[in-house]
Parts: C-alpha cells; sequence; structure tokens
C-alpha cells in the first residue's frame, strides 16, 4: 500500500518541488512568431513544460502554430514564443503522450499504474506567470486547452 | 410454531414472487416538458422508465402551450421534468391540474444561473443547457427524482447516470479542443436571439443577439440598426440563424455587412427526427462544429 502511494505521489512531487536547474530539450524547441493585429502588440512568453515521468513526445499549440515541443528523455522544457495576446488571452492546446505509462488499470488485482502528469507555466515580460497542471486519461495522453488570460488581473500573481 | 423449513420455504417463495412482480413492472412514466431533459431522462432511466414528451425535437419551447392531451399525459405520469428559469409560462395552470409534487424543476435545481437584461428587466437566462457543466448537475437531478420514485432500480439508475457523465466530460473537452482552433478575439457570435450565453461563458465567445431572450420578440429596427454597426466594427465574419426561426433578418444583416451566414444553430431544444441533433450530444457538437468552422 505504501508502495502505491509513493508511486502515485511520485508526479506530484516532480511537478511542485524547486527546480535545481533547467534542462532544455536537445533538439531546440519550437518558436513560432505572430503577426500583430492592429489593437495587439506581440508579446515574447517563456513556456516552461515539465513532466512526471517524461513523456514520450509532446507539443504545446495555438492554433496552427506550435510554440513548444520535444520528446523525452527529458522530463523539462523551456522556450520563447512570441505571439500577440489579445484582451481575450489566448488558448495552448497540450498534448502530450507516455509510451508505457497510463492513468489506471481495469484490473483491480494488478499493480496500480503509474500516473503521468504535466505541468505547464508560462511567464509575461512583466513577471505574470500563469500554470496549469494535467493528468494523463486513462489512454496514457494529455489533450486539453490551457487559456492564458490577456487581462492582468486574471493572471496568477 | 412454524417449522423452520417453512419459514425459509416461504421465505423463498416471498422473494420470488417478488422478483417476478419486480420484473414485469410497468416503466416508470416520466412527462417531458424539455427535449433535453427527455434525452437526460432516456440515458439515465434507461429501459427502467418510458418518456413522453410533451415538447418534441424542432418545437420552439418558448411558444409551446399543452393541448388537453398533454394535460392527460402529465396526469397519467409518475413524475414530470421541467426545464425551469421561466421556460415555461403555462407550467402554474399544468401543475393545478395534478399532484404538484411529481413536478421536477430542474433547471431551478441545476442553479448556476446566468442573469439578462431583456425588454428592461432583469432575468434568469432559460437557456442554461448550452453549459455542459449545467446538463451534468441535470443530470444528478434527474438521477435523484428517478431513485426517489424507484428506489429499487436505484443502483442500474446510478450506474448509468455515471456512464452519461462520462460522455458529457467527453463532449465538453471535445468542444473545448475544436473551439481552440479558433482565436479568442474572433470568437463573436451574432444569432437569431440571446440564447447562446451560457455557451459564451464557457467557451470565450461575446454574443450579438438580433432578438432577446424569447423568440416571441420582434427585433427593432433600431436594434437591427446597432446590431449592423457592431458587426462591421468588430469585424464579424459570420452571423447564425437557428432552426426554429425564420432567417430573413439574418439575410438582410449578411447583405448590408457582407458578413455571411455561418449555418444553422439549435437554440432552444434538439432537432427533429433525422438531423444530426436528436441527442444533446449531437447537438452540442453540431453548435461547437457550425460555429468555429464558420468563424475561421
Amino acid at each position: 500500500m505504501v508502495a502505491v502511494f509513493l508511486l502515485a505521489g511520485w508526479p506530484v512531487y516532480r511537478l511542485t518541488r524547486p527546480a535545481a536547474s533547467v534542462v532544455t530539450a536537445n533538439s531546440s524547441p519550437v518558436a513560432a512568431t505572430t503577426t500583430d493585429s492592429p489593437e495587439t502588440k506581440s508579446a515574447p512568453l517563456e513556456l516552461e513544460a515539465v513532466f512526471a515521468p517524461a513523456p514520450a513526445d509532446f507539443q504545446l499549440k495555438n492554433l496552427d502554430r506550435t510554440a513548444l515541443a520535444g520528446r523525452g528523455p527529458q522530463a523539462r522544457f523551456t522556450g520563447r514564443w512570441t505571439t500577440a495576446v489579445p484582451p481575450e488571452g489566448v488558448d495552448l492546446v497540450v498534448q502530450a503522450h507516455w509510451s508505457t505509462v497510463t492513468a489506471g488499470s481495469s484490473n483491480a488485482a494488478a499493480p496500480a499504474a503509474n500516473p503521468a502528469a504535466a505541468q505547464v507555466t508560462v511567464r509575461f515580460p512583466d513577471g505574470r506567470k500563469v500554470e496549469k497542471s494535467f493528468w494523463a486519461g486513462e489512454n496514457g495522453t494529455v489533450d486539453e486547452v490551457f487559456t492564458v488570460p490577456g487581462e492582468p488581473a486574471a493572471a496568477t500573481p | 410454531m412454524m417449522h423452520p423449513f417453512s419459514r425459509t420455504f416461504f421465505a423463498v417463495l416471498a422473494a420470488g414472487l417478488g422478483g417476478v412482480g419486480l420484473a414485469s413492472a410497468a416503466p416508470l412514466k416520466v412527462a417531458s416538458l424539455s427535449t433535453v431533459l427527455s434525452d437526460v431522462a432516456r440515458n439515465v432511466g434507461g429501459d427502467k422508465i418510458q418518456v413522453e414528451e410533451l415538447v418534441k425535437g424542432g418545437v420552439d419551447p418558448h411558444e409551446f402551450q399543452p393541448s388537453p392531451s398533454d394535460v392527460q399525459l402529465v396526469a397519467d405520469a409518475n413524475l414530470v421534468l421541467v426545464s425551469g428559469k421561466g421556460m415555461e409560462g403555462y407550467l402554474s395552470k399544468l401543475e393545478e391540474g395534478t399532484d404538484p409534487k411529481k413536478f421536477v424543476n430542474v433547471g431551478n435545481k441545476v442553479g448556476n444561473s446566468l442573469k439578462l437584461k431583456d425588454d428592461g428587466k432583469t432575468i434568469e437566462d432559460p437557456h442554461w443547457w448550452h453549459s455542459v457543466a449545467n446538463v451534468k448537475k441535470a443530470t444528478d437531478v434527474v438521477r435523484d427524482a428517478l431513485v426517489a420514485a424507484a428506489p429499487a432500480d436505484k443502483d442500474a439508475l446510478t450506474a448509468n447516470a455515471v456512464a452519461y457523465q462520462g460522455k458529457l466530460d467527453e463532449l465538453d473537452q471535445a468542444i473545448k479542443l475544436k473551439v481552440a482552433e479558433l482565436a479568442r478575439d474572433k470568437r463573436k457570435l451574432v444569432t437569431s436571439h440571446d440564447a447562446f450565453q451560457y455557451f459564451a461563458r464557457d467557451y470565450g465567445f461575446k454574443i450579438y443577439p438580433i432578438e432577446g431572450v424569447s423568440t416571441a420578440e420582434e427585433p427593432s429596427t433600431r436594434k437591427v440598426a446597432e446590431l449592423l454597426t457592431t458587426i462591421k466594427k468588430e469585424g464579424v465574419k459570420s452571423v447564425f440563424f437557428e432552426n426554429l426561426q425564420n432567417p430573413k433578418v439574418i439575410t438582410q444583416i449578411t447583405k448590408e455587412t457582407g458578413a455571411t451566414v455561418g449555418g444553422e444553430l439549435y437554440a432552444d431544444g434538439l432537432g427533429a427526427p433525422g438531423s444530426d441533433a436528436t441527442t444533446y450530444i449531437g447537438m452540442l457538437r453540431h453548435n461547437a462544429n457550425t460555429i468555429v468552422d464558420a468563424l475561421k
């Protein structure tokens, strides 16, 4: 039972402990730049994606553009993404796959599978920060939407 | 004194007869004043209930008035599902003719209301089903009402509700991913009447309705003129009509603004048989796909 709790809690510990160092993906993260609309100026956003355990692959997408992407065995990825952020905000689609990890098991007698999780953090040039955690579904994937607010009042302090 | 064997024999016999009685019991009669609630009830109740739809797919609930045969269906029903939040203006008259305790005002129990200004008055927006989260709550309300009426079926009804809520979670995620194909500053929705505020709140849209909350209203010339200005100023690409509305005003707007007709949305309930909105899940998928594909 203790082992089960330790296994289940490991991703949470990994995602919440202070980072000793930042490991950047071997392949340079893909950075996209958008064209400013008349009312909206572009901002260089710092993106960070942390996984527990390391994913097979992942990407953060906005519309048809890839903002950040990478593959395991690294579990932490960073990159700069320059984009227009209107007052309505922007949506990042978070897609990640784990090849050997599933969220649960249909066999109650089997050992509990190690749950997989991702945490995405977006930092604005003015110091604002927004972040969100995602848990893998039963098929070992995350396919969700993270809304980055455009209004400073809606951001996480 | 009865022999222990006899006691056991009669107990088994009684249990067997009871089982026969349950198996052959008529399904619970559930009358519904909402096409969405009819669908929820079918998903939760399965073969344990018989749904009598007073308001059928493709019928405008704002305009619906119960007929004498509808009143009889309500009288015969064990439960009556009500959309609530002021949608059924005839409700008090319907309650007069039968036991008011069997009416389940689902929308009011769901809560989570949006307030709207309509014709100078503040009202609750009755179109609560355009929020998937609200329909998940409605599923709990319907399950509880059915279990209270048929406690013997509690396990089956509970399992059905859990399974349906899982499908609603998948629907919500699918809509979020679909809507993410559209930049948030392009999420501007011009519709025939003001029915999509819950959808707008959940998925980040701004609504510009031509009419008010009820379809019974006609848009004023002034309101149409204001809307024309807004559509041009905001650069709205497409406008939408509804399955129950006359698209005449929409056509006028597209001519004067250059916006295209984005397609038909289901606002006030499920579509008629043969449409792709004969279920709640089908209706919301249709609406989300139609909106996003037109505004992209």
